[in-house]
């Protein structure tokens, strides 16, 4: 039993457009298997182990007791105790990695995507594949809310994870 | 051993071939007066549909908020080693923690393993066989 890892990057793509109808083959590319292991705030922290969440239950990971809760201000708040500070703009900085957070209309948390060398933008959807696109938009949905706010921090203070 | 007359209309043949009216008599041993395979076929038919509907969302928080899931929490203790097995068997953990946190009140994972799903499950399949809770 078990997933097996899906080749047909077709029929993912077409699973996430279903989630993200702004995703088509020419913004948005798979670039793995499907897994539970991680998740999208995982992914953007360099933490391929551990699913970040601050769940009711408190059986996943959340790296600080304090501002356990969905909104974008408890993430906000624990991206910057990682050494992120909000910033402007999506542009690439060369000494710079950023992060750009989801919100929904509630100001919850919906998702987090990492900025490539590139400039394109890096993403795990749920259990299923992570997927490069091209803007932050191409994510924005109901599901996947907003981009609403832009967060670097120098390459130097990538603190180790614990 | 139960019986069931079933019969196929020409008109409704969804094979290439036509099938001759005609009453069928269908014999199996153990259907539907099995209850405990009946119980985890409803497990398997509402944990796929779960998974099917929800894989691509973002938080555990919504995943957990869909009537499959909501529907195995309502067996209570009844879901428990359905859910264990399922833990036990899958190459990668489905999200079963929520549920089972629900269900029983407990918390076996260790602060270092939280978030580890692999080590999530094992902190549950102990819990699970100490309590003989398992399948």
């Amino acid at each position: 039993m078990g997933k097996k890892p899906r080749k047909n990057t077709v029929e993912a793509l077409r699973q996430i457009r279903l989630l993200c109808p702004n995703a088509n083959d020419s913004n948005c590319y798979v670039s793995s298997d499907e897994t539970t292991r991680y998740n999208c705030v995982a992914l953007a922290l360099g933490d391929e182990m551990r699913w970040w969440e601050p769940t009711p239950g408190a059986q996943y990971y959340w790296p600080t007791s304090k501002n356990r809760d969905y909104s974008i201000g408890a993430y906000i708040a624990m991206f910057a105790s990682l050494g992120f500070v909000a910033c402007e703009t999506s542009n690439v900085e060369d000494r710079y990695e950023k992060v750009v957070i989801y919100a929904d209309s509630s100001n919850e948390f919906r998702h987090v995507a990492l900025q490539s060398r590139t400039g394109g933008w890096v993403s795990k959807l749920g259990d299923l594949e992570d997927v490069e696109h091209d803007s932050p938009e191409v994510l924005e949905s109901d599901i996947y809310g907003t981009p609403r706010m832009f967060m670097r921090r120098e390459l130097k203070d990538q603190l180790p994870l614990m | 051993m139960s019986t069931l007359n079933y019969e196929v209309a020409d008109d409704a043949s969804p094979w290439p071939h036509r099938v001759p009216s005609a009453a069928f008599t269908i014999i199996s041993s153990d259907w539907p007066t099995n209850p405990v395979a009946e119980k985890s076929a409803e497990f398997v038919r509402l944990a796929d549909e779960w998974e099917q509907a929800t894989a691509g969302f973002p938080r555990v928080a919504d995943k957990i908020n869909h009537a499959s899931y909501l529907r195995i929490i309502g067996w209570g203790d009844e879901a428990i080693p359905h859910i264990l097995a399922d833990l036990r068997d899958r190459e990668e953990p489905r999200h079963w923690f929520e549920a089972l946190h629900q269900i029983t009140g407990a918390n076996p994972v260790a602060s270092e393993d939280r978030g580890n799903l692999k080590k999530m499950a094992e902190a549950w399949l102990k819990w699970g066989r100490s309590r003989g809770k398992t399948q």
